[in-house]
């Protein structure tokens, strides 16, 4: 028995030995001469341009259905009866309902954190015991002391963090549309300029041509992607005239040509903005017209009518995270 | 096997750890691709902002509350930026709105932006004012300043109130609580009495400062708001005169063998620039106010004169003829390197630099038209902003946003002419009378009242 034991444990360690030295035949490895095959590591950069090429770009033609629609176009077809759309920008819209599946369009009301009486605590008026700076009473042109009035961070917070789960505005919210008759004035113009002839000064560097070269170069590296999974141009500029009509520009502020302020946004499934962030956090506290222009665009994402981004649905994962660029340059 | 085919195994395994990740490098750089959108258009409108009342405890700080509302309310009106909401629209009640705004009940009034604010007496006969600015969409507190005054004062609050709140939203310095001097005219054409007068930037607080026995013109502010110098025909001399407002008290600037006229103040204060016409030629002066001195800056047979220092004091742009024809020249405060920087047809006159120093204002004779123009420094960006038969004299707002100036309209039977002052933006838009009690030339608009 025990010579029985000490044999059997001897053949099973001589087996594991002989497996793993490769002695037994087992699965062989290939006996015949190692062919090397070539594995190429191409860069992303490559690839990308590669597809782009394969697939005609789809920025040339203005066409309202660009590249991606290859599936959908039959019920395209057949749902809406009679397409002979003759708007230019509302393209995109049409095609977006027929292949996707009806996203709950207007779901749910956009905001439901609406801040509502809710229970005004700690009243807290402006008064405090502020350090008065000099009661001096002032003189024959009265000169008043200025003193900053405490905040009231704490008081302003609280609408927020309550989730108020009623909403008992008796108003009627959507009261009037969107006055769209403003016909969108063109900034060209803003600069009023009386002189009929030509500019008579060798005219300063054009800067349309630069911000469309960028903004060329930049679309394709920065969607990664499939082409099917961009934005199209059209899709685009829905976006961008949307957030336009809500951006009020000060045409006159000093430097707004060369001021750009990039803006990040996080969207939502349902297209509102959840969450936006100034990118340069230094210069929106340091410099005071930089913050204007930052605020205003952010007064923009806030502004009823760019509540809920014209976005296509079917390409959430496109568009959920996004740095929207507000800069006048190239039209003034 | 052994060694070779171990070597293999290792080989496979490397280029599998490679082709791995390549993998996760590629799925990574997708996951963290984001959308990338310029916005390069806007809408110029003006912002929607709700201006409530000031709460005031008695009656009396009542109706200062609603004065200042009022005042406040058409400061930003007037600027174009702003688009004040009709309070009769308004939701929220004033005694709640100091307890926290309820921004919902803003925002369905379309507020881009809320003001509010309490009257209080004090015990020693002041009143406390008080205001706040709220961004209605982000729901955030902006900015909010108090202040103690004599309640006859509240006028002056109210253009200080504004100009915080213009500079919040803007970025820009405000200009409301600001003066302008500027010659009051009364009489039939042949007998026009002239006299310096000055006002709050909206037309308020009128003030005559000479009695029109002697012909004024060009008045100018010193950057101090203390002084005005001014061109004055007294004793049938014409001669720039210091005219200080605290005092009232008049002095001839320099005893010079010819006329002296075109006065300007450097920005700091310290010298006045000047036109000197001796011999049949003008040139330009500087005067040391400390130590009375003067230097010759220009040295040309032609005429140089209407000099305007940059906003720095480093240069200088003034009108000359020497090229021909009356056009725009900018040379050094020592009236070195001089460069022409028009060469638009007509004649251009009264150059003005802009507090900002971006721009300078100029007046623009084409075609028996005039014209009121922005320039840059270097001679670029010409653009002609307002028309008339007769405009001229134009002067910036202490932000260097806004222009003012004086027109002149023919009556129906051209026997008689009205002069009024205006302003506009410096875009061209926004172009409104500023109301005098009586026609109104050569306007010039102090600095920021100190």
């Amino acid at each position: 028995m025990r010579h029985g034991l000490i044999l059997s444990a001897v053949l099973h360690v001589s087996a594991v030995l002989l497996a793993v030295l490769g002695v037994l035949p087992g699965p062989k490895p290939l006996e015949m001469p190692v062919q090397a095959i070539p594995i190429e590591v191409v860069d992303i950069g490559e690839i990308t341009n590669t597809r782009i090429d394969e697939k005609p770009p789809e920025p040339k033609p203005p066409a309202p259905r660009p590249a991606a629609a290859a599936p959908p176009p039959p019920p395209a077809a057949a749902a809406p009866p009679p397409p002979p759309p003759p708007p230019q920008q509302r393209a995109p819209d049409p095609p977006k309902l027929a292949e996707a599946p009806p996203p709950p369009r207007p779901p749910e009301p956009p905001k439901a954190p609406e801040p509502e009486p809710v229970p005004v605590k700690a009243p807290e008026p402006p008064k405090a015991p502020e350090p008065e700076r000099k009661p001096e009473p002032p003189k024959p042109p009265p000169e008043p002391k200025k003193e900053q009035v405490a905040q009231k961070p704490p008081e302003q917070k609280q609408p927020e963090q309550k989730p108020p789960e009623k909403k008992p505005e008796p108003k009627p919210e959507p009261k009037k549309e969107p006055p769209k008759k403003d016909p969108q004035p063109d900034f060209n113009q803003l600069l009023k300029d009386l002189t009929k002839k030509e500019p008579q000064k060798p005219a300063p560097p054009q800067p349309q041509k630069q911000t469309e070269v960028a903004e060329a170069s930049r679309t394709p590296e920065s969607s990664a992607p499939r082409l099917s999974d961009r934005l199209t141009m059209s899709e685009q500029d829905a976006l961008i005239a949307q957030i336009a009509q809500c951006w009020f520009i000060d045409p006159g502020k000093p430097g707004i040509s060369d001021i750009s302020v990039e803006i990040r946004v996080q969207i939502g499934r349902d297209r509102t903005v959840q969450r936006a962030d100034v990118v340069d956090k230094a210069r929106f506290a340091s410099d005071r017209v930089f913050r204007s222009v930052a605020e205003s665009a952010m007064r923009a994402l806030h502004k009823e009518e760019c509540k809920q981004l014209n976005l296509p649905q079917e390409k959430f994962d496109t568009w959920r995270d996004a740095v929207l660029t507000f800069n006048p340059r190239d039209v003034m | 096997m052994t060694m070779s085919a171990f070597m293999t195994r290792c080989d496979r395994l490397a280029r599998l750890a490679v082709l791995a990740l390549a993998v996760l490098v590629a799925g990574a750089a997708a996951a963290r691709a984001e959308l990338r959108v310029d916005i390069t258009r806007g809408t110029v409108q003006p912002m929607p902002i709700a201006i409530t009342d000031l709460l005031g405890q008695g009656q009396s700080e009542g109706q200062i509350g609603r004065d200042i509302s009022a005042v406040v309310s058409a400061d930003l009106e007037r600027s174009g930026l702003f688009k004040p909401i009709d309070k009769r629209a308004f939701i929220q009640d004033l005694v709640s709105l100091q307890q926290q705004p309820r921004f919902a009940d803003w925002q369905v009034l379309r507020a881009q932006a809320l003001v509010s604010g309490t009257v209080e007496p004090q015990p020693d006969g002041l009143v406390r004012v008080a205001f706040r600015l709220w961004d209605v969409a982000a729901q955030q507190h902006l900015t909010g300043f108090a202040y103690r005054i004599e309640p006859k004062a509240w006028r002056r609050v109210a253009h200080k109130i504004a100009d915080q709140i213009y500079e919040r939203i803007t970025g820009e310095k405000g200009y409301f609580d600001s003066r302008v001097v500027y010659i009051a005219e009364s009489g039939p054409a042949n007998q026009r009495v002239k006299r310096l007068a000055v006002m709050d930037q909206d037309g308020e607080n009128n003030q005559f400062l000479t009695d029109g026995r002697s012909l004024v013109l060009t008045p100018r502010y010193s950057p101090t708001t203390e002084e005005i110098t001014y061109l004055s025909f007294f004793n049938n001399r014409p001669r720039v005169y210091l005219f200080n407002l605290e005092t009232g008290r008049q002095e001839v600037l320099g005893d010079f063998p010819g006329m002296t006229f075109a006065p300007r103040f450097s920005p700091d204060g310290n010298r006045v620039l000047m036109s000197m016409a001796a011999n049949g030629n003008t040139e330009i002066y500087a005067m040391d106010l400390r130590t009375r001195r003067t230097q010759q800056l220009t040295n040309h047979p032609a005429i140089d004169t209407a000099p305007s220092f940059s906003d720095d004091g480093s240069r200088i742009v003034f009108e000359s003829d020497r090229g021909g024809t009356q056009q725009l020249y900018v040379m050094g405060a020592d009236g070195s390197d001089v460069k022409r920087i028009t060469f638009g047809q007509g004649r251009y006159a009264n150059p003005v630099w802009s507090p900002r120093g971006d721009l300078i204002a100029f007046t623009r004779l084409y075609q028996g038209r005039f014209y009121i123009g922005v320039i840059r420094p270097d001679g670029t960006g010409e653009r002609l902003i307002t028309e008339a038969y007769h405009v001229e004299g134009p002067t910036w707002a202490p932000n260097g946003r806004v222009l003012m100036y004086f027109k002149e309209t023919p009556s129906s039977d051209g026997r008689s002419r009205r002069a009024r002052l205006y302003s506009i933006d410096l875009t061209g838009q926004n172009e409104r009378e500023v109301v005098t009690p009586m026609d109104a030339s050569d306007p010039a608009w102090s600095p920021l009242i100190p």
